[in-house]
């Protein structure tokens, strides 16, 4: 029976470096949603007030992206990334693949690859050289 | 025959190999490519000598460029050869020496005071 993903032992040095830095910029964003939060509630001008909004939305969406990034590196490591790991088979599955491989390798024993018996190639038209 | 001047070249020239039924075929290796006469046309190589270019170098006639490959696709060596045209390199008519051309008449005869 074929066995589930096996998390990765090996993390990858590039994840690694790239959760580093999502980790940095959601602190970064987390203080500012807030503050546009809060800046969102006070009196001032409608005009001045949407900026302040489109800012927050900004803001959020990329918080969210981050986020999404973060989940999907969660999901590539637990399913093993980057480790390739060789598949154990039981030994009458083995046997099987061995006897196909063989198969095959009898059968590609019959063909050879057709040789090259020509070379074909034409001057063109002359051209300036490049200048030096 | 072909003609280059002092200022051209044969640019990229690509080699193609073919099997006995017109099928495109590969060659083991890279091809080399050769000058009889390097002192009139040079030759250079990309890295699998599949293109050369043919730079002319010098005044000169009859240089010839030859491509070797090697047909065979395992240890051994079967010689597969090419011999481009004879080639003629001469003085691009901008670096011809301009000549500085001075004309003059002489007037009609006078008597002398």
């Amino acid at each position: 029976m074929a066995e589930g993903p096996v998390p990765s032992q090996t993390p990858s040095s590039a994840i690694t470096a790239l959760r580093a830095e999502l980790a940095a910029a959601i602190a970064l964003l987390d203080p500012q949603i807030r503050g546009m939060e809060d800046l969102a509630q006070v009196s001032m001008t409608e005009e001045t007030l949407s900026f302040v909004r489109r800012d927050f939305v900004n803001y959020s969406r990329r918080k969210t992206l981050c986020q999404a990034v973060v989940a999907a590196l969660d999901h590539i490591e637990a399913d093993g990334f980057p480790d390739v790991v060789r598949a154990q088979l039981p030994a009458s599955n083995f046997a099987e693949l061995q006897e196909q491989r063989a198969d095959l390798l009898a059968a590609l024993g019959q063909f050879d690859q057709a040789p090259a018996v020509k070379i074909e190639a034409e001057l063109g038209e002359p051209t300036d050289k490049p200048a030096p | 025959m072909a003609q280059l001047t002092t200022r051209q070249c044969y640019a990229n020239i690509p080699l193609t190999f073919t099997t006995l039924a017109g099928d495109p075929a590969t060659v083991d290796g890279a091809p080399v490519w050769v000058s009889s006469n390097p002192a009139v046309v040079d030759v250079v190589v990309s890295s699998d000598g599949m293109t050369g270019t043919i730079n002319s170098v010098a005044v000169g006639v009859g240089a010839v460029v030859a491509v070797t490959a090697d047909a065979d696709l395992g240890e051994g060596v079967v010689p597969l050869h090419f011999i481009f045209e004879p080639i003629d390199v001469v003085l691009d008519p901008r670096d011809v020496p301009m000549a500085a051309v001075i004309s003059a008449t002489l007037p009609a005869p006078t008597d002398k005071a």
